[in-house]
Parts: structure tokens; sequence; C-alpha cells
């Protein structure tokens, strides 16, 4: 990747940015915001010398340069099948959006929230409808000159996501929102914000989907998550993307005083996927609940990079990864558990478990800590299995086939993070996708 | 399916002593030249995969350039840690100037040291 | 079986460079590192010409070669400044007053016997065990062991160090193997033929030579089949030393059935970088066995290792780090399944205090066809106040389905709640802190030769003092 982008062939200069920017009506401090990101970008190196976090994920012929920021369409398109599929059934959502190819085609939110002051909309019009809301965070959490992806992102996002719950506000039900690309050989790059008051409660699901393709696609993307004080944000990510997809992304959330964060990850398309996820626990008695769950077949290759970071007193985090991989799969869990000086009555737990169902799959396991502070409990584990032949066998002496004893152990793998999934229609399309996942395996 | 070579390269290309990257029928392979006799192995690493047509040659021997893992060009044996498995050989014979390689590769399970 | 060029080291390239060094005393006394220096080192030694080309082959990796950007900080080591040969004669007319007061108090601490005191610090001459030494080595003679310093076995045995010799970790490894393997000097060379179990541990300290403490040892152990043998190094006592750079090289084989136990104790001065790579290959039904206790130094980093190349083999690895202040211990292990039906277990006790940093850095590889291979690791973290602070960086890269590995790691500080338990029998609070230490590293210190446990006991009581945890 030559360090001066702008020659012909490139599709990525300073000026995209700068009419991208226009088109849009943005406001000019947001076009700065961008442009810094841009300057960033040509500056910062690429992986592998971005860092031994990059070390294991190949991303060398990831061409960023001929990789063209996808252009919202002339007309807004129609919500493909896949993408109603992915988001399951919309009444048991409080608030709904769907985004194709970076167009807005489908936005609710039921009335009574609205009235609440609940705000769930694109966030290039939150830009203009709430400043005061966005401004003060976009780009506070996850910032540009992290490494070129993030500058990447704050350069270029489009088709973003933006949710603020005021103060007290507590919304049971989920805020939906669906992305799906139809286009290939573009690169999509979302961004999301999430913004909850002191005791807030909200839970935001967003899915993402493609309808795949040969060329080389590419999704970078950012989701910011602000809680305040004893404010509780639940996200959940769900990538589906078509195989010809390579993720690059970041969900990392700040987590003051009082306040929870429970993330779930769900990797089970994309042929690549090298996304961090990363709690900071700033206030005393912020909580962070991560969890995860991986399924790779084919060639897929997912690594995981999560940190846990303790920075105040009695802080308590808790994060269960689990993978199953099966063909010539591989993935890579790396995670950090942190506590700082001062992070005294730190809580920390950490568990990473991959059942590899296929010879020819690969689980890496990195499980890491940084203990600066002396008076906290702090546990993690990594294992790495396979499927308990005996177990196999009791259930098939029950009469059962193999194919389906097999599928109840593997659904039995997964139950513990089932158990911790509140959200029905996820726990429903993870369920579906695991059994297609499991067809014909025996 | 055995018995099948492809041309690789004019014997003039490699000189004795050197040690070059060639592929064959999708394999990746190290060609190299002892005393004038061909040896063809896999070029790729059996510790960390970097390519053995980067390292020294030295008579039979080659050395990985990364981590000083060394093999027996002739038979494709591990020579020294921290590889610990041996490299695929291929067959090669000299036909006229053309030097031809065997597409099918032979696998050996010798360890290191002697017994 | 003749091995002529196991290492793949052309001779030609490495031929005398002189004929005459008429300057070797000055080069003795000179400080840095440049091929005359390595010519001449090896023109003393009278080596063979395998060696020579080995040592100036390595010495150009070791220039190439950069600095580890992981682990700890490397970036001070003034390589100019080391004396690669012989020291001037620093140690000669040293005297007992020149010692340091704080090793000396040590000293007294622990009982050490007057003559002992004195070879520690570099002062004294002969050893008394010299007695002890000379009839065990009769009994091994009988028994066909060979243990001699490596010096001398390059030149007593050449076909067998030659045929083993870099094989294991050859330069190329790391920066501090080239260096080694360029300037290599003192360290042992143990041979123990088939069936022959050695009875009594080899200590280091038996070899008597002026190399014992040398900075740049190199140690090669070949245990054949169904042989055991148990070799132990260093002492719990402080060793005071004014060289900055400790960089050893440790490789071991052992064939079937073998058994070999390699234990160290090390407690540098705390000016020391302790950079040492050890290695073992276990075959068929073979066992390795690393105890690694690390107290002392101002850096270490030390990840012994078991290669289980064949079916049975089975590696342990049992490491006590502690780090006070000013230190960094970055010790681990890592075990390689490359055969099936192989079994490990690693077991790491960490202890940080008043600023130190203890750590943990392991890697588990298992590969492709390692099926029916079995992994424990478990890593404990005692951090005794807020100041200090515990890593813990394992890597598991699992290749093959049909295993078992698994991983836990725990970090803790003394329990309030035991303290006031031991201190409600009447027992004050430095000895009560020096019994919850000591229970924690028990797993570990019971497989300790018990001389060195009982000092290490005294030794974790003289740092409990004073310390709240």
């Amino acid at each position: 990747m030559s360090s001066n982008p702008s020659t012909v062939t490139s599709a990525l200069d300073r000026d995209l940015v700068v009419r991208r920017s226009a088109a849009a009506g943005e406001p000019d401090w947001l076009r700065e915001q961008r442009l810094a990101a841009w300057d960033a970008f040509v500056r910062l190196p690429l992986p592998p010398d971005a860092g031994d976090e990059w070390r294991r994920t190949d991303l060398k012929s990831l061409d960023l340069a001929s990789l063209r920021p996808l252009d919202p369409p002339a007309q807004k398109p129609e919500a493909p099948a896949g993408l109603v599929a992915l988001v399951g059934d919309p009444a048991a959502a409080a608030g709904l959006r769907l985004v194709v190819d970076g167009a807005a085609v489908q936005s609710r939110l039921t009335p009574e929230l609205a009235k609440a002051g609940v705000v769930f909309t694109s966030l290039e019009d939150a830009v203009r409808s709430h400043p005061d809301l966005v401004r003060p965070h976009l780009g506070s959490v996850v910032r540009a000159d992290e490494n070129k992806y993030r500058a990447l992102n704050a350069a270029f996002w489009g088709g973003g996501t933006f949710l603020y719950v005021p103060a007290g506000v507590e919304v049971d039900l989920q805020l939906v929102g669906g992305t799906w690309l139809t286009a290939e050989g573009v690169a999509l790059l979302p961004r999301t914000l999430v913004v909850a008051g002191d005791r807030a409660r909200v839970t935001l699901v967003e899915v993402f989907g493609s309808s795949g393709g040969t060329a080389r696609t590419f999704a970078d993307y950012a989701v910011e998550l602000v809680p305040g004080a004893g404010a509780q944000i639940r996200y959940v990510n769900l990538e589906d993307w078509g195989p010809n997809l390579w993720e690059v992304g970041i969900v990392r959330a700040l987590v003051g005083r009082d306040a929870t964060v429970n993330t779930l990850m769900i990797g089970f398309g994309a042929g690549l996927v090298k996304t961090n996820v990363e709690s900071r626990l700033l206030g005393e008695g912020a909580t962070s609940e991560m969890l995860g769950v991986l399924f790779g077949d084919g060639a897929q290759h997912f690594d995981y990079h999560t940190l846990q970071e303790h920075a105040a007193p009695s802080t308590t985090s808790d994060l269960l990864y689990k993978g199953a991989l099966k063909d010539k799969a591989r993935s890579i869990f790396s995670g950090l558990i942190r506590a700082d000086q001062g992070a005294q009555k730190t809580n920390a737990f950490q568990l990473n478990r991959n059942l590899i169902l296929s010879e020819g799959a690969r689980a890496d396991s990195m499980p890491k800590l940084e203990i600066l502070a002396n008076d906290l409990r702090c546990t993690h584990g990594a294992s790495t299995s396979r499927l308990n032949d005996e177990q196999i066998f009791y259930l098939m002496s029950r009469g059962l086939p193999r194919e389906i004893a097999v599928r109840m152990m593997v659904d039995g793998f997964f139950g513990e993070i089932f158990d911790r999934i509140p959200v029905e229609t996820v726990r429903g399309w993870l369920s579906g996708a695991i059994e297609r996942k499991m067809a014909g395996y025996v | 399916m055995s018995g099948e070579y492809v041309r690789v390269a004019r014997r003039g290309d490699i000189p004795p002593g050197s040690i070059t990257r060639a592929e064959v029928a999708g394999h990746v392979i190290a060609l190299a030249n002892v005393d004038g006799e061909f040896f063809a192995i896999d070029d790729t690493c059996s510790h960390e995969e970097a390519s053995l047509s980067e390292g020294g040659l030295s008579g039979e021997v080659v050395v990985c350039a990364r981590h000083g893992a060394r093999f027996n060009v002739k038979t494709g044996r591990v020579l020294s840690l921290p590889a610990v498995r041996s490299v695929a050989t291929y067959a090669v014979k000299v036909e006229g100037d053309d030097v031809l390689v065997a597409t099918e590769p032979r696998r050996s399970a010798e360890l290191p040291h002697r017994r | 079986m003749a091995v002529t060029n196991p290492l793949g080291i052309d001779l030609d390239q490495y031929k005398f460079g002189f004929h005459d060094p008429e300057d070797k005393y000055a080069f003795k006394s000179r400080k840095g590192l440049d091929r005359k220096i390595v010519e001449t080192m090896s023109h003393m030694k009278s080596e063979p010409d395998w060696m020579r080309a080995l040592r100036l082959h390595s010495l150009g990796v070791f220039e190439k070669k950069p600095n580890p950007t992981w682990g700890g900080d490397v970036g001070q080591i003034d390589f100019n400044d080391i004396y690669y040969y012989v020291k001037p004669a620093e140690n000669q007319g040293k005297t007992w007053d020149e010692v340091p007061a704080d090793i000396k108090k040590t000293f007294d601490r622990l009982g050490i016997p007057e003559a002992e005191k004195k070879y520690l610090a570099g002062v004294g001459a002969q050893y008394e065990s010299e007695v002890v030494y000379h009839s065990l080595r009769e009994e091994w003679t009988k028994q066909g062991v060979i243990f001699l310093d490596m010096d001398s076995g390059l030149r007593e045995h050449p076909d067998i160090v030659k045929e083993y010799f870099g094989t294991v970790i050859p330069p190329e490894d790391n920066k501090f193997s080239a260096l080694n393997s360029a300037v290599w000097s003192g360290g042992s060379f143990v041979y123990v033929p088939e069936g022959v179990h050695v009875t009594v541990p080899l200590q280091a300290y038996f070899r008597i030579n002026t190399q014992n403490m040398g900075q740049f040892e190199r140690t090669l152990i070949i245990a054949e089949r169904g042989s055991e043998v148990h070799y132990v190094e260093g002492c719990t006592a402080p060793t005071y030393t004014s060289d900055s750079l400790h960089s050893a090289v440790v490789e071991i084989i052992v064939k079937e059935g073998a058994r070999v136990r390699y234990t160290t104790i090390q407690n540098w001065s705390k000016n020391v970088y302790n950079l040492v790579t050890k290695r073992a290959v276990a075959y068929r039904d073979a066992t390795m066995e690393w105890v690694d206790g690390n107290l002392g130094s101002k850096l270490t980093m030390k990840y012994p290792s078991v290669y289980m190349l064949e079916p049975g083999a089975k590696a342990e690895i049992l490491s006590i780090a502690f780090a006070g202040e000013g230190q960094h211990q970055d010790p681990g292990g890592k075990v390689i399944h490359a055969a099936p039906h192989t079994q490990s277990s690693v077991v790491s006790k960490s202890i940080s205090k008043s600023g130190g940093r203890a750590g943990y850095r392991g890697l588990v590889k298992v590969y492709p066809g390692a099926h029916g291979s079995k992994c424990a690791v478990r890593c404990d973290a005692l951090i005794l106040d807020d100041k200090s602070r515990s890593d813990t960086y394992p890597t598991m890269e699992i290749d093959e389905t049909d295993v078992q590995v698994t991983h836990e790691a725990t970090v803790s500080k003394v329990s309030d709640e035991q303290l006031f338990y031991l201190m409600s029998r009447g027992i004050n609070q430095d000895e009560a802190m020096s019994l919850i230490v000591r229970g924690f590293i028990e797993p570990i210190s019971r497989e300790l030769p018990m001389e060195y446990s009982v000092e290490l006991n005294r030794l974790i009581a003289m740092e409990m003092e004073g310390s709240v945890g």
C-alpha cells in the first residue's frame, strides 16, 4: 500500500472525503473530523506492521486502495429476503431500521418511546437533528488514529445508526437494526453510536448480511457504546455475511460508574473476521458481560480480540466465548484482562471454549492477564476439545441416529450461551443457524 | 497421477550450491543444485511456514532463514529443531538441458536424531 | 553414523582469518565482540574447524538479528560493554571486603558456610566439595557416564558433540542463541549410556573450573535409551557478579524410555539480564522434566521447552518466579506435541512484591496427527501489594481434534482471612506471610532437592520481612 494513495487507480483520496461529506450536507465539524481521520489513514501502517495483534490474520490480500466506499443507491431498494430472515419477527421489536446498501429502507419506532425522548435514527440524520447528543461522543470511544481501519471508517462511514435513550427511561423490548449489502467488490463502512442517559436501559440488536458473490468485499465498522451512570446497554452483533466478505470491526464500551454493558457477538458468516470487542470499566461499580459464539466451516477464519479493562475499583467483567469449527475453519481468540493500578476489588472472569468437529480445523487461544492491582479475583481458562465419543455412543445406543446425537451434543456445547441470551428472536435465529451449519455432519 | 513430471527450469538457471523457488502442479517447491545434482523439496518450512528457498544451502543441507530449522534436500529429513516434521520430496529427472520435477510428493517420517 | 556437515555451515566460508594471533593477550582483556575475538577464542581453545565455523557463522546471525520486541526490555544491553572471552583478572585479588554488604548479610542469614560464601562471591578458590566430587567421578567413569565441562567435552568427545550440538537450538533460533553459539564457553556436557541410571544428581558446581559462573554457558545433555539422570544447577544464595548479561543455551536429547530432570534455581544479583534458551527433545516413552526457580536478576526471559516427537513422550514444566523491587521475571514454558499419545503438564507459580513484575509466557502447540494427547497448564500468581504486577501470556495452537488441552490461571493476593487465622494462632505477620507464600509454591518446591528447598524457605522468610500484604 503506497503512502500516497492519490494515484489515478486509487478509489480513495482526500477529495472523496470532501465530496461525500458535501453531498450529505454534513456540518463543518463532521467534515473536519473526517478529514483528520483521512490524514490518520494515510499516515498509519498496514498490518502486520500495525502490531502484534495483527500477526495471525493475513490481511495482505485486501487491497484497500481498490475498494470504493459504497455510495448510497439512487433509488430506495427493497429489503431482500435474506435480511428479513436475519431480522426475525418484526413485531418483536420496539423499533426497527433496515438499511440496504447504505440506504434506509425502513425506519420505525414505537410512539411511546418516541414521546419519551428515545431517538432511533440514521447517524447521518442524527448529526443534523441532534448534534448536541452526537457530537460529544462520536469518535470519542473509538478514535480514528488507533489504526488504519478505524481511520478508514471515521473518514468514510455511511449507513450508520444512532440510538439515544434519555435518563431514567427503560426500554424492555429490543430495538433492531438490520444492515444488508447487495453489491460486491465494495467497502461498506457502517458506524453505530448508542448513548444511554443515567439509569436508562435499552437493548439494541444489529444484524448484518450480504448477498454474496465472488469479488472480495469489505465491511469495516465501529460501534461506540456510552452508558451513563447506572445505565444498562445490551448490544447484540449478529453477522452472517456472504463468504466473499471480509470484516474488520470494533465494538467498544466506556462503562462509567455503576453502569452495565452486555455484548453478544455472533459470528457465523464472512470469509474472514478480524474484530475487537472491548470494555473499559472506568467508573466504580461498572460491569461488563461479554459473550461470543462463533461457528466456522469451510475455510472461514475468525480472529476475535477482546479486552476487559478494569480502570476503577469494584468493577466486574465476565467473558464467555464459545466456538465450534468444522472442515478447515480456523479461529483465533486473544483475550486480555487488564487491571490497572488502583483497580482493587476487581472481579474478572474469562472463559474460552472451542469445539473441533473436523480434522483440519484449528482453534488458537491466547487468554492473557496484565494485573497491576492485587486485591482482586481474576481467573481465566481456555480449552479446546472434540466431541466425546462415549457420549455419542451412549446416545446412539438409545436409538438416536449419529447425526442427531452429534447435533444434541453441539447444542449442549452452546447451551451455556443460549441460557444467557434474553432475546428470543436471537435465540431462534441461532438455533436455526447451528442446525444449518451442522447439516450433513456425522 | 503418479509418474507425471513437469518441466520446471533449465539446468543453467540454477547454479551449483543454489536453491530456488518454483511451482509444480499447485505445490510450491524449493529446487536445489547440489554439486550438479538436482533435488526438490517442499518450499514451506514445517515449523512456521517460512520459505525455505529464502534460506541458505550448504552441501545437501538447507537452513531456514527464520529460525534455523535444517532439512536435508535429498531426503527431506528434518535435521534440527524448531522444525519437527520432515518435508516432502519430489523426484527430479534431468533430460538434456531441462530439469523436470514429479507432481506427486513423497513424505518422510524421519526425525532429527538417531534413536 | 558419521555426520560431516550437520548444521549446513560452509567450512570454506569461515577459514581462519589470521595465523599468528600475536596480540592474543590484548584480545583477552578487550571488551566488545567481533570476528577476531571469536577466532582467537576458538584458537585458544584448540577447537576443530567445524566449531570455529559454527561460531563465526553464528556471529553473523547475531549481528543481523534485531532485539525481540516482546517480553522484557533488552534495549539497555550494551553488547560492546562486555568481555566475551576472558575477563581481566578482576576476580583475582578481589577481597571479601569488596563484596557488597547486602550480599554478605544474605549469606549470613542463609547460614552459608564460610568457604561457600567466598566461592559464590567470586572471591575464593577451591571449594570443599572437591573430595566428594572425586569419588563420584570414579563411579561415573565405571558406568560410562560422561560429565565434563563443555570445553572438555568437545575436546574429548568431538564426534558425539558434533552429532547433536545446535540440533535442538540452532544459532538462528533467536538473537541470544546466536550470541551464545558464537561465544559460548563453559557449561556442561553430559552423556548417559543406554540403560544407566545415575542415582546422585549431577551438580553444576562439581565441575571445578573458573568458568562456573560463565555468562555464556552451553550445556548439552544426551540420555540414551532407558537411562535416567537428574542435573542440578544454580543456587538459592544470591550470586553476585558484575557481569550484566547471562545468556546460556541448554540442549537436551532424551531418547526412548529415558528420563531427564533438569533443575535450576537462580538468584542472580539485580544487575543481571538473564536470557536463556533451554529446550529438550523427548522421543518414544521418554520423560523430560524442567524445574525452574527464578528468584534474582533484573530481567529473566526463559521458556524451558519440551518437543515431544514420538508417542508416549511426556513433559513436565514446573516454574517458580519471584519478582521484587526493580525486577522483571518473564519465565514460562513451551510444550510441543508432535506425536500421538503425548502428555504434558505445566505448573507456574509467580509472586510479585514491592513493584516487581512476574509473569508466565507459554506456548502449547499440538501438531496434526498428535491425537490422544493431553496437556494441562495451570498458572497461579500472587501479588503481594498494590505496586506490583503479574502478567500471563499463554498461547494455544491446537491443530488436532482428538486432544485435551486445558489452561487455567488465577491471580490473587494473600487473603485477609488466611492472615488473620494464622495471626490469631500467635504467629506474627511476617511469619504468617512467609508461611502462606511457602504454601503457595509448595507444589513445586517439594520437587526441589532438599537443601535447595530449605534455603528457598529461608529466603522467602527474609523477603517477607516488613512486607505487609
